[in-house]
C-alpha cells in the first residue's frame, strides 16, 4: 500500500493569541512536551492511587491478548493495543480535582488534553473534577505525567477519588484547595504538600510528599482559565467571534446544514 | 476553454491557495492580537483602581452578611477549625433525633459517625430572597420544607375543566335550563362532592371533612355579566387579584366561556399521583352535575364524563414518555409556558414591556422587575426542575439537586447581579426593545455573561456559596435567558442566549460547566430552538422536562422558564401560554402563595408555614417516635 502523503493542514487548536490561549494550544497539542516540575516515585503513585499494593502483580480480567482467540474484527488490525490492554489489566481510575481559583488546568482542559495525548481511555467532565479510566498499568504511566508536569499544582489540584467537592471554596490558610477528607496537608517545615491519605481517603502508612505549591506568580503565569485579574475574558475578541459564529451556525443550520454559506 | 490540470498540479495549486489563505488569516490575527494586548493591559491597570468600587456593590454586603468575612478575600482562615457539624443547629438536631430514633426502633439511623466528616468548611446560613428570613441549607430540602411540598401538591392537584360543552348538552339534549341559580347550586354541590361527599347514593363511604378541607372548586370566566349572577365565593376575582390592565387582558382572552378550576385534596395526590387528580375532579364534577341538574343514569352522563375526563379538560402536565412514565399532572410533564403562568410574581405590575417600564420607573422599576423575575423563577421553576423532578423523582433524593435549587433561592445574590445590569439597561436602552437578531443580542449577552463571570471571580465567597458548577450553570443560564427575554420579548432568542451563556461563554472562560456534561442540553438545544417541527423542536413555551433533551441534568429548569417568563415580561403580556392557568394560580385559597414563592419556602424553613394534607384528624395523639411501631402491627390476630 502506498504511503499516505502527510497533510499540510496545521490545526490551530484554539483561537486567540493571548497567554491563556497559548497555554491551551500547548496543553492540547500532543506534539509539544509538557514541562517537568517534580519527580514522584512510581511506588508513591501506586500508593496514592490505592488500586493495588506496592509492587503487587497487576490484577487481570482476561488472558493476554496473544493467548486469546477472538472473532475476526478489522478494527483490531488497525488499532494497536496499549500495554495494559495487551496484558489484560483491569480498568482503574484516577480522579483529579482542580481549584476554581487560578488553576493550572481545569476539567475541560483535562478532557481535551486526555483526548489529545492518551490512548485507550475514558473520561467524564464534572465542574470540579475529572475522572480518567484506563487499564491499570497504562493509568499508572499517565498518572506520573499528570503529577509531575506543569499541569499539576500541588496546592490547587488534588487526587480525590471520593468526596470531591471543594473546588469552588476559598483556599485554606496555607493556600491549599479545600478537601473535606484532608488527604493532603501543607508541611510548613519542608514547604511541600504531603499526601497523608490515598485518593479514596484511607490513611497511608508512609506520607507521600508531592512538591511545593505554585507561588501566586506561577499560578497566574500557568493559569489555564481566563480571570479578571490575569487575562480578562471579556477582552478576547477572537474567541468571542468564534463562539458566536459556532452558536449561530448551530442554531440556523443544525437541522439544515445546507443553509451554511461562505458569508457565515 | 477550461484548463486541464493533472492531479499533482491540482494538489499543488490547492496547497498554494491554502497557504496564501493561511497567511492572510495570520496577518489578520496578528493585527487583532496586538489590539487585544493593548486593551488587556489597559483593563488590567484599570481594574486595580476599581477594586474599591466592588465594595459599594450590593452583593458585597450580601456576602458579608452570609459569611461574616471579607467577601473579596480568597482565603478562609478558619477552614478545618469550625467545629464540624456542631456549627449547625440543624445538624445537631439531626444527630440528636438520629440517636433517639435508633434507640427507639433498635436499628441504627442518621449518624455522623459514618461517611465523610461534615463541617470542615463553613456551613453557611442562607438568607432567602430579600425577605429577611435566614434558613440553613438543610431547611430547603423538599422533605424538610412543607412549602416546597405544597408547591408540588398544589400544582398536581389542579385540574381545569370547561363547562360550555356540558351546559350545551344539558340544554340541547336533556332540555334543562342553566341559570345563575342552577350554577350556584351546582357550585355549592361541587364543594361537597370535591371532598368526596355523597350526593346520589346513601351507601357511600364518605371522607372526614378535616382531611379534605383543601378540596374546592372555583369558576373562571371573563364575563362580568356571568360573575354578577354568581355567588362571589364561587369564582376567582380577576379584577381584585391582577393589575387593571392585566385583568382586562385576561378577561378579554377568556371571554364568555365558563371554566372551573378544581383543587383535589392534597392527601389524594399524595396517596396516588397527579393522574388521580384528573379522575377525582371528573368524577366529583359529574356527581355534582347529576345532583344539581337532577340527572339519572341517562345517555348524557357518559358524554359529560367524557367531556370532563378528556374532551374539555386542561391538565397541568402531559404524560411522560415511556422510560420516565408518569401520568398527567406530574412535575415532569408541565410545559415551561405553564410554569411561567403558574408564577404570579408580576400580578400587580402594569402590563407594559419591560424596557418601557424601566424607562418610566427608572432604577427602582428595573430592580422591581428583576426581583419579581427571580422570585418566580427561583422559587418555583428551580424547585420544580432541580429539587422535585431531578432531585427527587429522578435521582431518588440524594440532596444535590436541592442545593442547586437553593442557589436560586439565595439571598439577593442573583438579584444583586441582575439588578446592576438591569439598571445599566435603563441608561442605555431608552425604552427600545432589542431586535431579535443574534448579532445584536450577542453583544449584550457577552457583556452580561462576562459581568457575571467576573463577579464570581472577584467574590470568592460568591463562588463558595454557589459551590458547584451546576449551581453556577443554573444562575448563569437564568441570567442570560432572563435578561435576553426581558430585552427582546422573544422566548426563542432568550433560550438561545441562555444556551450560549452556558455552552460557550461559561464553558470556554472557565473550562468547566457543571456535573457530567451539564451543558449538553445547551449544545443540542441550539438547533432545536428555531425548528417548529414537533420531533425537532417547538415553541419554547411548549418545551418542558417532558422534552427529551431537557431532562439530562439539574440547573436548566430556571433557565428555560426564565426565557419564557422573561420574554412575557419583555413583551408586556398578561400571560405566557394560558390565561386560564394564570388566573387559576391566583386563587387566594391556596396554601402556597404563587406570587411570593420564596417567602413561603423561607417561612417553611423556619417552621412557620402551614401546609395542607394534614392527617391528624385520623391519627392517634401520641409521641412522634411511637408511630407505626412494628410491635403494634405484629400483634396476634384475635381468635
Amino acid at each position: 500500500m502506498a504511503e499516505k502523503p502527510k497533510s499540510e493542514y496545521v490545526p490551530n487548536i484554539y483561537p486567540g493569541k493571548d497567554v491563556v490561549s497559548e497555554r491551551r494550544k500547548k496543553l492540547w497539542d500532543k506534539s509539544r512536551p509538557l514541562l517537568k516540575y517534580r519527580s514522584v516515585a512510581e511506588d508513591d503513585i501506586t500508593q496514592i492511587l490505592s488500586h493495588r499494593a506496592v509492587r503487587a502483580a497487576y490484577v487481570s480480567v482476561h488472558p493476554p491478548l496473544e493467548e486469546m482467540i477472538e472473532p475476526y474484527d478489522p478494527i483490531k488490525h488497525i488499532v494497536v493495543p496499549t500495554p495494559g490492554t495487551r496484558a489484560g489489566d483491569r480498568i482503574r481510575f484516577i480522579q483529579m480535582s482542580d481549584s476554581f481559583h487560578l488553576p493550572s488546568i481545569a476539567p475541560f482542559g483535562r478532557q481535551r488534553l486526555y483526548f489529545s495525548r492518551f490512548r485507550g481511555m475514558d473520561t467524564v467532565v464534572y465542574s470540579g473534577r475529572e475522572i480518567l479510566e484506563m487499564r491499570e498499568r497504562d493509568l499508572e504511566k499517565v498518572a506520573k505525567m499528570l503529577l509531575e508536569t506543569e499541569i499539576f499544582n500541588p496546592g490547587r489540584s488534588a487526587l480525590k477519588g471520593i468526596t470531591v467537592h471543594g473546588h469552588s471554596l476559598r483556599l485554606d490558610e496555607d493556600g491549599l484547595m479545600f478537601d473535606a477528607r484532608r488527604r493532603y496537608i501543607y508541611d510548613r517545615d519542608t514547604g511541600e504538600v504531603v499526601y497523608i491519605k490515598d485518593q479514596m481517603g484511607n490513611v497511608l502508612d508512609v506520607p507521600v510528599p508531592i512538591g511545593p505549591p505554585f507561588s501566586e506568580e506561577d499560578c497566574k503565569k500557568l493559569c489555564l482559565t481566563y480571570s479578571w485579574d490575569t487575562q480578562p475574558y471579556k477582552a478576547r475578541t477572537e474567541l468571542f467571534e468564534v463562539m458566536s459564529r459556532a452558536t449561530k451556525m448551530r442554531v440556523i443550520a443544525g437541522f439544515n446544514p445546507e443553509m451554511i454559506d461562505e458569508s457565515m | 476553454m477550461v484548463e486541464e490540470l493533472s492531479e499533482e498540479e491540482k494538489l499543488k495549486r490547492f496547497v498554494e491557495e491554502r497557504k496564501k489563505k493561511m497567511e492572510t488569516e495570520r496577518a489578520k490575527e496578528t493585527a487583532m492580537s496586538s489590539r487585544e494586548k493593548d486593551y488587556v493591559r489597559e483593563l488590567y491597570r484599570a481594574s486595580e483602581k476599581f477594586i474599591d468600587v466592588e465594595k459599594g456593590r450590593e452583593i458585597y454586603q450580601t456576602m458579608r452578611e452570609i459569611w461574616g468575612a471579607e467577601p473579596l478575600s480568597g482565603v478562609d482562615e478558619k477552614m478545618y477549625h469550625r467545629g464540624g457539624y456542631k456549627q449547625s443547629n440543624r445538624k445537631r438536631e439531626f444527630v440528636d433525633a438520629g440517636k433517639q430514633v435508633a434507640i427507639k426502633r433498635g436499628l441504627p439511623s442518621y449518624s455522623r459517625a459514618v461517611g465523610l466528616p461534615v463541617g470542615q468548611r463553613m456551613l453557611e446560613p442562607m438568607p432567602v430572597g430579600k425577605w429577611g428570613i435566614t434558613i440553613e441549607q438543610d431547611d430547603s430540602h423538599h422533605m424538610n420544607n412543607t412549602a416546597i411540598q405544597q408547591l408540588n401538591d398544589d400544582i398536581k392537584r389542579t385540574v381545569i375543566m370547561n363547562l360550555d360543552l356540558a351546559h350545551r348538552m344539558l340544554q340541547v339534549r336533556v332540555g334543562r335550563e342553566v341559570t345563575p341559580e342552577t350554577l350556584n347550586l351546582y357550585m355549592e354541590t361541587l364543594q361537597h362532592t370535591m371532598g368526596a361527599g355523597a350526593v346520589a347514593q346513601e351507601h357511600m363511604n364518605e371522607v372526614n371533612p378535616y382531611l379534605v378541607k383543601d378540596a374546592w372548586a372555583k369558576i373562571i370566566t371573563g364575563s362580568d355579566e356571568i360573575m354578577d349572577g354568581l355567588d362571589p365565593r364561587f369564582y376567582i376575582h380577576i379584577d381584585e387579584l391582577f393589575h387593571p390592565d392585566r385583568a382586562k387582558a385576561l378577561k378579554e382572552a377568556i371571554g364568555d366561556s365558563l371554566w372551573v378550576v378544581f383543587r383535589v385534596p392534597t392527601l389524594a395526590v399524595r396517596m396516588a399521583d397527579g393522574e388521580a387528580a384528573g379522575r377525582w375532579a371528573a368524577m366529583q364534577n359529574t356527581m355534582a352535575f347529576i345532583s344539581a341538574y337532577q340527572l339519572s343514569g341517562e345517555h348524557v352522563i357518559s358524554d359529560l364524563a367524557y367531556a370532563f375526563k378528556h374532551a374539555r379538560v386542561i391538565h397541568m402536565g402531559d404524560k411522560l414518555w415511556t422510560g420516565r412514565m408518569r401520568g398527567r399532572n406530574e412535575i415532569g410533564g408541565i410545559p415551561d409556558g405553564f410554569t411561567a403562568d403558574i408564577i404570579q410574581s408580576e400580578r400587580d405590575l402594569p402590563m407594559i414591556p419591560y424596557v418601557e417600564y424601566i424607562e418610566q420607573e427608572g432604577d427602582k422599576g428595573a430592580s422591581r422587575i428583576v426581583s419579581r423575575l427571580n422570585e418566580g423563577v427561583g422559587g418555583i421553576s428551580a424547585m420544580l426542575d432541580n429539587t422535585l423532578w431531578l432531585g427527587f423523582y429522578m435521582s431518588g433524593g440524594i440532596g444535590f439537586s436541592n442545593t442547586v435549587a437553593t442557589s436560586a433561592l439565595s439571598g439577593g445574590a442573583n438579584e444583586d447581579i441582575l439588578e446592576e445590569f438591569s439598571i445599566l439597561g435603563t441608561k442605555y436602552l431608552r425604552g427600545k426593545r432589542l431586535p431579535t437578531k443574534w448579532d445584536i443580542m450577542k453583544v449584550i449577552i457577552n457583556m452580561m455573561a462576562t459581568y457575571v463571570i467576573e463577579t464570581y471571580e472577584k467574590f470568592p465567597t460568591l463562588a463558595e456559596l454557589h459551590w458547584g458548577g451546576a449551581h453556577k450553570t443554573s444562575i448563569m443560564g437564568t441570567v442570560g435567558a432572563g435578561m435576553a427575554g426581558l430585552l427582546s420579548g422573544s422566548s426563542t432568542m432568550a433560550l438561545w442566549a441562555g444556551n450560549y451563556t452556558i455552552a460557550y461563554a461559561m464553558k470556554e472562560g472557565w473550562l468547566r460547566t457543571g456535573w457530567a456534561g451539564q451543558e449538553i442540553q445547551d449544545h443540542v438545544g441550539m438547533p432545536y430552538l428555531c425548528s417548529f417541527r414537533p420531533e425537532e423542536g417547538n415553541l419554547t413555551e411548549m418545551h418542558g422536562l417532558n422534552y427529551p433533551i431537557h431532562s439530562y441534568s439539574a440547573g436548566h429548569g430556571n433557565q428555560r422558564v426564565a426565557a419564557n417568563y422573561g420574554a412575557m415580561l419583555g413583551r408586556g403580556s398578561a400571560w405566557c401560554m394560558s390565561p386560564l392557568v394564570k388566573v387559576a394560580f391566583a386563587d387566594p385559597h391556596l396554601a402556597f402563595d404563587f406570587s411570593r414563592p420564596r417567602y413561603c419556602i423561607g417561612k417553611a424553613g423556619i417552621k412557620e408555614f402551614m401546609p395542607d394534607g394534614e392527617r391528624t384528624a385520623i391519627t392517634p395523639a401520641c409521641d412522634v417516635l411511637d408511630r407505626g411501631l412494628i410491635k403494634e402491627i405484629a400483634k396476634e390476630f384475635p381468635t
